[in-house]
């Protein structure tokens, strides 16, 4: 079954973007996704960029991949949110050029994505660098914080959530 | 510990005779700091004054924060507040304007002088809380900006400039104690303050500012009161704050527990808009909160869910002209609609045709059945 682009596209247009009715139209609708994250509107990019992440299809990682190339702060900032619902080793390397983003709020997000991936030892090694190097005093905290909790989850512990 | 500047008192300065007068005169010339006064009388403390209008000028190009020179004067002026509380014509509300020169574009400058007014306001704040704890929480404290449509003819240099209201209001003089002990006070309700006519209810709005949208706040509000003023809502603008909370400047929606996020049509909050909606310096029991943000994850333009007890919205930076009215809607119990030629539309603001878009008479009504609208 085809998806309608523009139906897509007015579903992401709204000021609160209907994310359940994006996902209800199936993995046929990445490819929609994929070519709005690479349109002119960043609004519409960020939002695309948003519902790939909450489609959980392994194809949406390359509309992943492509939103952390954006120019757009607010479409990579999207990509580091999404990531977070996803998995796989694609998106671990995603996560590894978003945690290294020039943009703290991209950053942000990436530590929080990357927490939830405590067996990467490698992204949690690079979580751990930020502790002491971001620039940003809030994900200098954020990123001791994730680190605490993936050593703990590591260990089998429960440690407290990164909300 | 810092020294005050001489304070600005009220009433003719002690009389001198002719020696001291030249004298002083001289020393002035001479750049010479002037002799010093005769000690005040120990008699009647004397108050501080000021103005019904104060102008900070000569603000630094492109800068928003005082000077030195402003700083004392606001030290000065922030005196006079306190002192206007004993009398009988205290300052009780005061509007602070921010201008900017016609150097640089009309929206950068319209930010521009929102900024300076945020600082005098934020410093003025700060001098009210040394000199009185309280008092400012007391006082009605509007900043907004004017950009630069309303330069003096002066120059730049006084283009550059901040504008203070201080208008006095009248109180009766309290009543002579009388000799036998007060019956206690019964609470009434207190009255509105002032009416709000041709409008039948108030929506009071304190807007916290994180991040400064593309589109200028002044517009956003001016926007939503093109759709309320018509539809019989007020839009007052109670205070504006500038809050500083870097970690909440993109803020993260997801709510523990959900699958993706959480709703914006209400229900669940996430840890992070509990945070933010945690801010809720001068709010009231009716007002609403308005947080500008620069994204949220996932992306929207705005947000209307909130705690529990804290009605407000987010909105974001990339948010239209109509998002701000669009939220204040949901959270006064409008809900989403497909049409572009109306403020709910769920189909984006920013599609909207006919401009200014519409509220219809049943929205009107669950809007004024809602208790965040105040009849005036």
């Amino acid at each position: 079954m085809s998806v309608d682009a523009n139906h897509v596209k007015r579903l992401l247009e709204s000021d609160e973007p209907n994310y359940g009715a994006v996902v209800r139209l199936g993995p046929e609708v990445v490819p929609v996704l994929a070519r709005l994250i690479a349109g002119p509107d960043p609004r519409v990019a960020a939002a695309a960029a948003s519902a790939a992440g909450l489609v959980r299809h392994p194809q949406a990682t390359q509309a992943l991949e492509q939103a952390a190339r954006s120019a757009s702060a607010m479409v990579r900032l999207a990509a580091a949110g999404a990531a977070r619902n996803m998995q796989g080793p694609a998106v671990n390397r995603v996560l590894h050029t978003l945690l290294a983003d020039a943009d703290q709020g991209v950053r942000k997000f990436a530590i929080k994505a990357a927490v939830a991936r405590p067996h990467d030892s490698a992204l949690v090694a690079r979580v751990r660098s930020l502790q002491g190097s971001d620039s940003s005093p809030a994900n200098r905290t954020l990123a001791a914080r994730a680190v605490r909790f993936a050593e703990s989850r590591r260990g089998g512990g429960g440690g407290s959530r990164i909300a | 510990m810092r020294q005050e500047p001489e304070p600005f008192v009220s009433g003719p300065p002690p009389a001198l005779n002719w020696r001291d007068r030249r004298n002083t005169r001289m020393q002035g010339e001479l750049g010479s700091p002037p002799s010093p006064r005769p000690p005040a009388a120990p008699t009647a403390p004397r108050l501080a004054t000021c103005g019904p209008r104060e102008t900070l000028d000569h603000f630094d190009q492109d800068r928003s924060d005082p000077t030195p020179a402003h700083v004392a004067r606001l030290r000065q002026i922030a005196r006079c507040i306190r002192d206007s509380q004993r009398t009988a014509r205290p300052i009780r509300a005061l509007r602070i304007i921010g201008h900017a020169s016609a150097e640089g574009s009309d929206a950068y400058n319209q930010a521009l002088g929102q900024r300076r007014a945020d600082s005098v306001m934020a410093r003025l704040r700060r001098e009210l809380e040394t000199l009185q704890p309280g008092l400012a929480a007391r006082l009605r404290i509007v900043a907004e900006s004017r950009g630069e449509h309303e330069l003096t003819g002066r120059g730049r240099e006084f283009d550059r400039r901040v504008v203070i209201d201080l208008p006095r209001v009248h109180v009766r003089p309290p009543l002579p104690r009388p000799p036998y002990p007060r019956p206690p006070r019964v609470p009434r309700p207190r009255p509105p303050e002032r009416g709000c006519a041709p409008q039948r209810e108030r929506i009071r709005l304190h807007l916290k500012i994180l991040f400064d949208p593309g589109i200028p706040i002044s517009t956003m509000v001016q926007s939503m009161r093109q759709v309320y003023h018509p539809a019989g809502f007020r839009v007052e603008v109670a205070s504006t704050e500038r809050l500083s909370r870097p970690s909440l400047v993109d803020l993260d929606l997801h709510c523990p527990g959900s699958i993706d996020t959480c709703p914006c049509d209400g229900g669940a909050t996430s840890a992070e808009q509990n945070q933010l909606f945690a801010n809720r310096n001068n709010v009231t029991g009716h007002d609403i909160v308005v947080y500008f943000v620069r994204s949220t994850t996932p992306a929207l333009n705005g947000c209307a869910s909130h705690p529990a007890g804290r009605p407000g919205v987010v909105v974001t930076s990339v948010a239209s002209q109509w998002t701000l009215g669009h939220e204040v809607g949901h959270v006064l119990g409008l809900n989403h609609v497909a049409n572009n030629d109306r403020l709910m539309t769920g189909l984006g603001t920013n599609n909207i045709t006919n401009p200014p878009p519409d509220l219809i008479p049943t929205e009107i009504q669950t809007m004024t059945n809602s208790p965040l609208t105040v009849p005036c």
